[in-house]
């Protein structure tokens, strides 16, 4: 089935472009490096248009050069500016124009992606697949690659296509409220799969254990409290396996 | 399979999934569930590999890459983890042991692994003056020869370091150092409540009133179950 969306796209990007854009977006941070970031990969994933440089080398290497420079953004999402910096230079934009639109879209669109995939949807797909481990499900990593790849897979398509149709105005679907709750209701589910996790943790057999909830609530004031004052996660693990020591050599864990 | 081969097969595996993290794809495949359910299979295993997995993948669940430094390597975690398990189980601990000694050896692995990240960072400035000085006549052959050494560089650094941590294990193991009883299963309950206090910790507040509600219908299911 081709869309109207479709045909808008192949105007602006070949079938094949579009496709080696999309496979090469997967190693945009293979050279991740603090100096550019993101930029080789960038400039990796953006050789389908060489071609259209033709055989002049000065064209190839102007091309080359202004997508070697500094970028970075969330991996995901920065298929919307991929589009977009193809769509630019389809146009034979000025190569200063594709840059501001490299460097407007790179933050906002960054933030967008990390609030999404980073902060709640990798969460998300961790909880659950931990919740079904928990039930003895031997796939539960299974469910964890399904319910994160399937809305990455499906942005990291549409980018390519809106960026490419739509220019920079193609990233405003990723700043309106609409995405901005979706992230919000992903971030609830992900505290309440916790909480289900945790009522498992304290009660077993059925039975809750007191002295099971006694700990575990003064752990958790604990973890809070290093949670709040930016004190890293490994450590604080570290620091209840620590604690865990103490009580025992202190005979107070009690078994 | 002998534990040589046994360490072989898990560091490569820890290497391949770990190119997932920054390199290439960021399909998940290097969570540490991920890589410790695979680990538990190749080590005959699997629910020793859901156990650590799990319980690495509950450590780790709200960490985010903050500017530029880099999440712990889940893939390396999982597969180190699910491996000095293994080992220990097989030298006849008992299982809850060997699970928390393995959790603890991922936790490492996992640290360990991000400052490696760092390092491997560093050498990438390396490549990327290559695909510079190469574009500067026009040569695309530069940006795909630094690609590929990026990937290959992540793979093979993830791999060695799972297999010193891996080696080291078994070192450890004839110094008697996880004869400790009864101590390492306490990090595992200590997980699930690590988790909640850095899910709302973070900084939703209104996110306690979820926690509690999932907290709430999870305790009616544990105890009418």
């Amino acid at each position: 089935m081709t869309t109207d969306s479709d045909r808008e796209t192949a105007q602006v990007l070949t079938r094949g472009e579009r496709a080696g854009m999309l496979w090469r977006s997967l190693l945009l941070q293979s050279v991740w490096n603090p100096l550019g970031m993101q930029n080789v990969g960038f400039c990796f994933a953006m050789l389908p248009l060489l071609r259209r440089c033709g055989e002049d080398r000065e064209a190839k290497s102007a091309f080359l050069r202004r997508h070697l420079g500094f970028f970075n953004t969330n991996p995901v999402l920065a298929s919307y500016v991929l589009g977009a910096a193809a769509a630019q230079e389809v146009a034979g934009a000025e190569a200063s124009a594709v840059a501001s639109v490299k460097k407007g879209l790179a933050s906002p669109v960054g933030m967008a992606g990390d609030a999404l995939f980073w902060g709640a949807l990798r969460p998300l797909a961790g909880a659950v697949a931990v919740l079904l481990a928990l039930q003895g499900v031997v796939w539960a990593a299974v469910a964890l690659l399904v319910i994160y790849n399937v809305p990455h897979l499906v942005l990291r398509v549409r980018g390519i296509g809106v960026g490419a149709v739509a220019g920079p105005m193609g990233a405003r679907e990723l700043l309106g409220p609409r995405f901005r709750g979706a992230v919000r209701w992903t971030r609830a589910l992900v505290a309440f799969a916790v909480g289900l996790i945790l009522a498992r943790a304290v009660a077993s057999g059925g039975v809750v254990e007191p002295r099971r909830v006694l700990a575990a609530g003064l752990f958790f004031v604990l973890a809070y409290a290093a949670a709040r004052a930016r004190v890293p996660v490994t450590v604080v693990a570290f620091g209840g396996a620590a604690a865990g020591l103490v009580l025992l050599l202190t005979g107070l864990n009690g078994g | 399979m002998s534990e040589v081969q046994m360490i072989v097969v898990l560091s490569l595996l820890g290497g391949a999934l770990s190119v997932d993290a920054t390199a290439a794809l960021q399909v998940m495949l290097s969570q540490p569930l991920v890589a410790g359910s695979i680990a538990g299979v190749v080590v005959g295993d699997p629910v020793l590999g859901l156990v650590v997995g799990s319980t690495l993948q509950l450590i780790w669940i709200g960490v985010l890459p903050v500017g530029a430094t880099p999440f712990p390597d889940g893939a390396v975690a999982g597969s180190v983890g699910v491996g000095v398990g293994a080992i220990l189980a097989g030298s006849g601990v008992s299982e809850g042991l060997a699970v928390a000694a393995g959790t603890i050896a991922g936790l490492t692995a996992g640290v360990v692994g991000q400052s490696v990240t760092s390092h491997v960072r560093r050498l990438n400035v390396g490549y990327a003056a290559i695909a510079e000085s190469r574009a500067q006549q026009g040569d695309a052959r530069g940006v795909r020869a630094a690609v590929a050494l990026g990937v290959a560089t992540r793979f093979v650094t993830a791999s060695l370091l799972a297999a010193a941590l891996l080696t080291a294990s078994l070192l450890l193991r004839f110094l008697g150092s996880f004869t400790v009883g009864g101590v390492f299963p306490t990090v595992l309950w200590a997980a699930p409540v690590a988790a909640a206090a850095i899910t709302i910790g973070g900084k939703g507040k209104k996110e306690i009133w979820f926690l509690a509600a999932g907290f709430a219908v999870g305790l009616v299911l544990v105890v009418s179950s």
